[in-house]
This record gives C-alpha cells, structure tokens and sequence, in this order.
C-alpha cells in the first residue's frame, strides 16, 4: 500500500467530499442512468459559463450580473452536491447584495479556483 | 381538456399520468428535474424562463407548475400573478423551486401564489411524492367543479319546471275575487311553492268564500295539491254548493292523492253579508282574529276574537272519518277578519327569535286607524325580520264585512250570454223531484236543481237569482217546514247560532216529512217562463200577514222574501202555506 | 338530533325517543326506529321529553308511524311534551289521533 494513497488522511478525504460528495454523485448516476453523462456535461459547460461571466461582471462591479449568476450557480452546485462551490457561490450571492465588493473580488477568485477542483473531481469520478 | 376528463374517471388512488411545466433558467437543474420528472411516469414541458413557462402554460394547459424563483426576462413570482390568472378558476398547483433557505423567503413564495416549494438539492422521492400529493389534489378540484356544474344544471331545470308549473297554476287557479275592495291579500311571489294558497269566490247568492291554505313541505310538491283543491273550490262554489260539502270534497281529494304524512292546514270562511254571519271551517292552522274594531263599545283587548282550528288539517283523515263542523261568529259591518299561515308567526330575525302572537297581538293593541291594520302587520314583520319584502315567505288575508249592495256593485251579473231563437235550448219540460228524511239528511238538491236549469240557455245569464230563489224556498222547507224550526230566531245575529245549532240537531234525528220540487218551463213570444213549486210536509204558517212582516224587518232575517218577490213575477202561498209558486221570466237578448 | 329505540318487553311497545330538533333531517332515523324494529309491537310511545322543536314535516312523520301502526286501529302515545311542543300538537288537532300526555 502506498504510503502517499494508504495514508490518505480523513482531513483530505473530507475535503474531497466537500468539493464534491460522492454520495450524491452515486445517487444521480443511478437516478439519470444513460442521462448522467449528458448531465455532467452540462453541468461542466454551465459552470464554466456562469464563472466567466461572473468573472466580467466583476471587474465591470456589475453586481446584479454577479448575484444573479452566483445564485444560479449555487443552485445547480447544490444539487450536484459541490459543497464547496455552494458555499463560495452562496457569499458571492450575499455579497453582491450587500455591495461589498471587496468580498465580491476575494470570492471571485476563490470561485476560479473552486471550478478547477470541481472540474478534476469529476473527471476522477465521473 | 381529454386529459383533464381523463383524470377524474379514474379512481382516486390510481396513478396517473400528470402534465408538468418545468421553469429553470439553470440547464443542469432543468435537465435533472425533467429526468425525474420522467422518471416518475409524467409528461413534462420543459422552459428556461418565466415568459416561456407562462406561454407554455396556455399553450398546454398543464396540471402543475414547477416555477424557479429567480429567472431572467421573467422571474418566478411574476409568472406565477400571470399562470394563475390565466389558470381562472381552476387550482392549478405552483411549486416554486427555490435555494433559499430562510423561512421569510419561503413564506413569500407561498405568499406570491404558490401551493408549495421545493428546495434545493432536490430529493426525488421527495419531489415524486409531492406531485402524486398534489395530482390527487388536482383530481379532487376538478371532482368538484363537476358536480357543482352538474348541480346547477339541475337546479336550472328545476327552477324552468316551476315556472312552467306556476303558469299552469295560474291558468286554473284564477284569482276569483281575491281582488274585491272588501279583501286585502299578502302573498309572496312565489306562494304557491311555498305550499300556501289564498282562494276567494263570489257565491251564486250573493256571499263570498275565502279559503286560505298552507301545505306542507316546499317546491313543486307543495304546489300540487293546491291545483285539485282550487279547481274544486271554485267549480263547486260556481254550482251553489255548501261549505261542509266543499271542504269535505277536497278532503277527500287530498287524502286521495296526497301521501301520507302530507297534508294543508286549511280555513275556508263563508261570508253572509246580509246576515252578518260569517261561518268558518279551520284545520291546523294556529288563531285567527276576528277584529271587531269597529265596535268603539269594546276594548281594544276584547275587540279581538281568536279563532282556533278544531279540525285536523285536510288530508289527513279519510271521508268517512272526516268532520265538516263549522263555527259561527257575528260580523257587523266594518268587523274585519284576519287570516294567515303560520309563515308569520315563524318569521325570525337574524338571532333565531320568531315573530310570534305576542308580537302580532301588540300591533291590533298599539293600532289606532283600522284601515291601515294590514298594512302595520306587514310593517312589524319586516321591521322585526329586518328582511326585505321580496324575501317573505307570509300569507295575510284582510276581510271585512260589508254590506251586500257594496258588494254586488263591485261585481255586478256577470257578462251576459246572447240568447237567440235559434239557440233555446229544451223550452218545454217538467221535473218533479221528492226528498224524503233519509235523502234530507245527507244530500243538498241545489247544485242538481240549478244545474238542471242551466240546461236552458236562457236562464243561464239569471243563475245567481235563481240559485237564490231555490235555496231560500228550500231552506222555508226544509227547516221551517219539515223539521218545525222556529224562524224567527234568524232574525239576529246571535240566535242564528242557534238557529243553526237546532238545525243540525233537528237534521240528525228521527224525523219524518218530504220536500217535493216541481220546475216547469214553458217558451213565450220574446222568451220563457220557468215555475218553481216547493211543497213541503209541515203545517204552514199565516201568510196573509206575510206583507206587516216584512215591512217589521230591518234585514236580519236576510234577503229572504221581499227579495224573492221583487225577482218574480208571481210569488204565491197555497193550502196552509206550504205549498209555494215562484214564476220567474227571461227574454232574448 | 338523535333518535333513540327501546323495545321494553312488558308492556310489548316501541318507545321511540327523539332528542333535540324533530323536523325533516330525522327522516329516515325516526322511519328505521319502527320499520326496523324486531317483533310488531302492541303500541307505540313517542317521548318527547328531549324534543326541543316540532315542525310540520314531524307532523307529516308521526302520521306516517300511526300508518304504519294500522291507521285508525293504531295506538299511539306521545309523552312528555313541553309546552312549545304540545302546543303544536294542539293546533293541528293532533290529539285526536294520538294520546297526548
């Protein structure tokens, strides 16, 4: 057993689960069966559209723009089960509500990198 | 609309295949939900935004509505205001689709119109159970709605059968003479489904009956027996017959065609105006009032007479047990006599209260004009139910005593037929026709005896005098003649109780004699001539002095003799005077 | 409203018992008490000592039970009457069909 796999510490496993929960995964494999691959896939494609558009809408500070997106996002993320991104599109959401947009610029960023991890999740799982 | 019948002929716990509208602007969100959806064995019209899915929704017509909150062009809450007016008067379900989690956001989806919210993520055991929950909910509106449709259907129909029923009532039982200037009547619009009729005719002699009745029960059933009961009311008065066998007659026919436990309570008073006597037969029906205001002699309290039913209501018992009974009061001119039904007692305010006789007592106690008495009794009652006239449901009669001049003036003969030499009818003929104690005691000849004579067209324009001819020579007979009734005591109001208490007895025993009645008729040059003999068993009386009695008579002893002689041509007593002639023409028009 | 049936065995009769409003929703309760009732019974008692209101369709009810009774061979007692009631029963002359106490 690899030390690096074998030693896989509860932390880093629960910090997968947060970015993607398998648990649900499994259940939407099972429920969308021939669907799941077109599922994934538009859910990939969503993802990636509504990140860049909250990228623009940022540096624009088009905040409606941005809470609209993040709250779309937020819902389909939830019910993939991507907690992680969930809860970065949640804080975009109040954010932009509130019109801190120095948090909108932090969450922004953290969005960026959330995509990419939810993006390699999948493809280990999907 | 297929889908729609389709829907309700199933059983309620039977599956079924809903139509759903999906509204999601997110497409992974609306793809997994359509997928469940699906999954769950409906049909699904999927849309990204609020003016697609309200289009959708008139387009298909779906039996629920998933609606994202936050949706661009359109958001949820917006299209839900347009589905639901869309929607009318069906409930279609909305279900609002919805990340947010605090319980103000969701109280506002309910809010906004919808049914009920689904969060995100979303469960499908969840979302397939509440769509079941809500088909089963959509079933039991549309269930609903049909039989409401269904019910007023029917109840159009039943409302065009009563006013086909009403005209036909109202082409038999003609008003009569219940618009007299002597009477006042009070009669919802609707009486006759409310089971209460007010009946009043001229008799051939000169008086008037007035019958009012309430049966029981509502609508259509109530309203039949009324049209046997004033098709006799009014053929037999017409004919001449007596109150006993009137109302004996629609006894029987109401217990004929009436099912048990239905039944009228009924008055029918028989108004003498020229004798100042009024004769009631009352079954079921709760006190009348005899008002003798006129009377400033008498308190305001003792001026009121209460007349109670002493018989069962009509209907009830059957012609061998039924009892004609009548009780008779004085009625001077001016008396007038209230009736009704107890649709006046029971009138309630909105507490439950009923009027009452304490109430209806108060307003002959507080009246101080008795013209207006009808008027102030209708007041009390509305003031009291607070209800508007057109809602009641009361029957009130006024009669008042006038005097039989008044009366015929309002009424006069009635039209006259043309009589020509072509049209005579039998001209020569005689009847002979003898009664003995047995046929004396239960059977009156007047109505036979005029029908006879309305046989002859010429006599028909002239059947109210001669009814009268007839009726007073037989009554001479009978009473006076037969059974030795002294008749003096018809010369007050107050010993024609009495006189009519002796004549019942008198009727009732063993008595022996016979009435014979000869007609003859014969033409003349310009008309004819009829002869009416009357000859009776008993001993007579002085009628050589007939002319000082009479001129003595200040009216009670009723129209009686002068009036006879001034209807004839030739009026005569023979032997010891009982035996009479009365000779009466008529000529062509 | 409720409609109570007792068949005492002394005396063989049906008593029948109404409590509250006696009007047209007791149609077919009262007609079950005596139609459905064992053995034919010698008589009939009809308490009234619950009976808060009569109206004419409880008329038309007692006539129906006193046909079903045997109509004028029938006997017939209804009891107990308050005052409202037994004035009812008074107008419509009620007592010469039935005994009323």
């Amino acid at each position: 057993m690899n030390s690096k796999t074998g030693g896989q510490n509860r932390q880093s496993i629960a910090v997968d689960e947060q970015i993607l929960d398998q648990t649900v995964l499994e259940d939407l494999r099972k429920l969308l069966d021939d669907d799941f691959q077109l599922f994934i896939k538009t859910f990939l494609h969503d993802m990636d559209h509504r990140c860049q558009v909250i990228v623009n809408a940022t540096a624009i500070q088009d905040l409606d723009v941005v809470r609209h997106a993040a709250h779309s996002l937020k819902g389909s993320a939830c019910n993939l089960g991507a907690h992680l991104l969930t809860n970065i599109c949640a804080l975009l959401e109040t954010a932009a509500r509130d019109g801190d947009v120095e948090q909108i610029k932090t969450s922004t960023q953290d969005l960026e990198q959330q995509r990419h991890q939810v993006r390699n999740r999948i493809s280990q799982l999907a | 609309m297929e889908a729609q019948k389709n829907l309700i002929d199933l059983d309620p716990d039977a599956e079924v295949a809903l139509k759903v509208l999906i509204a999601d602007d997110n497409d992974s969100d609306r793809l997994l939900l359509t997928t469940i959806v699906q999954n769950a064995g409906h049909q699904v019209f999927a849309v990204a935004n609020g003016q697609d899915a309200v289009n959708a929704f008139n387009d298909n017509r779906p039996d629920i509505v998933l609606l994202d909150a936050m949706m661009p062009i359109m958001d949820g809450f917006q299209a839900a205001e347009h589905i639901t007016d869309l929607a009318g008067e069906e409930a279609i379900p909305i279900v609002f689709l919805t990340s947010l989690k605090d319980a103000a956001s969701l109280a506002k989806c309910l809010d906004a119109g919808g049914t009920d919210f689904l969060s995100k993520p979303y469960n499908r055991l969840i979302l397939a159970a509440k769509i079941r929950a809500l088909g089963r909910l959509r079933k039991l509106q549309l269930l609903v709605r049909m039989q409401r449709d269904r019910l007023a259907i029917h109840h159009d129909h039943l409302i065009r059968e009563q006013e086909v029923a009403k005209r036909v009532f109202d082409n038999i039982a003609h008003p009569g003479c219940v618009n007299s200037p002597n009477m006042k009547a009070h009669l919802s619009p609707m009486a006759v489904f409310n089971g209460d009729m007010v009946l009043a005719a001229r008799k051939p002699d000169g008086g008037m009956f007035v019958l009012i009745g309430d049966f029981t029960g509502h609508g259509l059933p109530a309203a039949i027996g009324a049209m046997p009961a004033s098709e006799i009311f009014y053929g037999m008065t017409n004919k001449g017959f007596s109150l006993q066998e009137i109302i004996s007659e629609i006894n029987k026919k109401l217990s004929n065609i009436l099912p048990v436990g239905v039944f009228c309570c009924c008055a029918l008073v028989d108004f003498s105006f020229d004798r100042n006597i009024i004769q009631i037969w009352a079954g079921g029906l709760p006190e009348l009032f005899l008002y003798r205001g006129a009377d400033k002699s008498l308190s305001k309290a003792d001026a009121i007479e209460a007349v109670g039913s002493k018989h069962l209501p009509l209907g009830v018992l059957s012609p061998q047990r039924f009892n004609s009974d009548v009780q008779v009061f004085e009625m001077r001119q001016g008396d007038r006599l209230y009736l009704w039904t107890d649709g006046i007692l029971e009138a309630g305010d909105d507490k439950g209260d009923m009027f009452g006789e304490d109430r209806l007592k108060t307003v002959f106690l507080k009246n101080t004009t008795i013209d207006v008495m009808f008027d102030e009794i209708l007041g009390a009652v509305d003031q009291f139910t607070g209800r508007q006239e057109q809602d009641d449901d009361h029957t009130l009669v006024e009669v008042k005593m006038v005097t039989q001049t008044e009366f015929d003036t309002y009424f006069g003969e009635k039209k006259q037929e043309k009589v020509s030499a072509e049209s005579v009818g039998p001209m020569a003929w005689e009847f002979k026709y003898t009664l003995r104690p047995q046929s004396l005691k239960v059977f009156n000849p007047l109505p036979l005896l005029t029908h006879m004579l309305m046989e002859v067209p010429g006599l028909r324009n002239h059947s109210s005098k001669l009814y009268t001819i007839l009726a007073e020579l037989y009554s001479n007979a009978l009473e006076h003649g037969v059974l030795g009734i002294n008749s003096s005591l018809k010369s007050s109001s107050q010993g024609f109780a009495e006189y009519y208490r002796q004549r019942e007895q008198a009727l009732n025993s063993d008595f022996k004699g016979f009435v014979t009645f000869t007609l003859t008729h014969r033409a003349e040059p310009d008309g004819g001539a009829l002869v009416i003999r009357v000859e009776d068993s008993g001993l007579g009386f002085d009628y050589a002095n007939i002319e000082q009695n009479l001129s003595g008579n200040d009216g009670y002893c009723g129209r009686g003799i002068p009036l006879l002689l001034s209807m004839c041509r030739r009026f005569e007593y023979f032997d010891s005077g009982n035996k009479v002639e009365a000779e009466f023409e008529w000529r062509f028009a | 409203m409720a409609i109570w049936a007792n068949e005492s065995g002394a005396d063989k009769k049906l008593t029948i018992k109404i409590q509250g409003r006696f009007d047209f929703s007791a149609h077919q309760e009262f007609r079950d008490a005596y139609e459905k009732a064992n053995a034919k019974p010698d008589g009939y008692v009809v308490d009234m000592s619950e009976t808060t209101y009569l109206d004419s369709s409880a008329l038309g009810m007692l006539l129906l039970l006193r046909d079903h009774a045997g109509g004028d061979t029938s006997h017939i007692e209804i009891v107990n009457c308050n005052n409202d009631v037994k004035k009812i029963l008074t107008i419509s002359n009620f007592e010469q069909l039935f005994t009323i106490k």
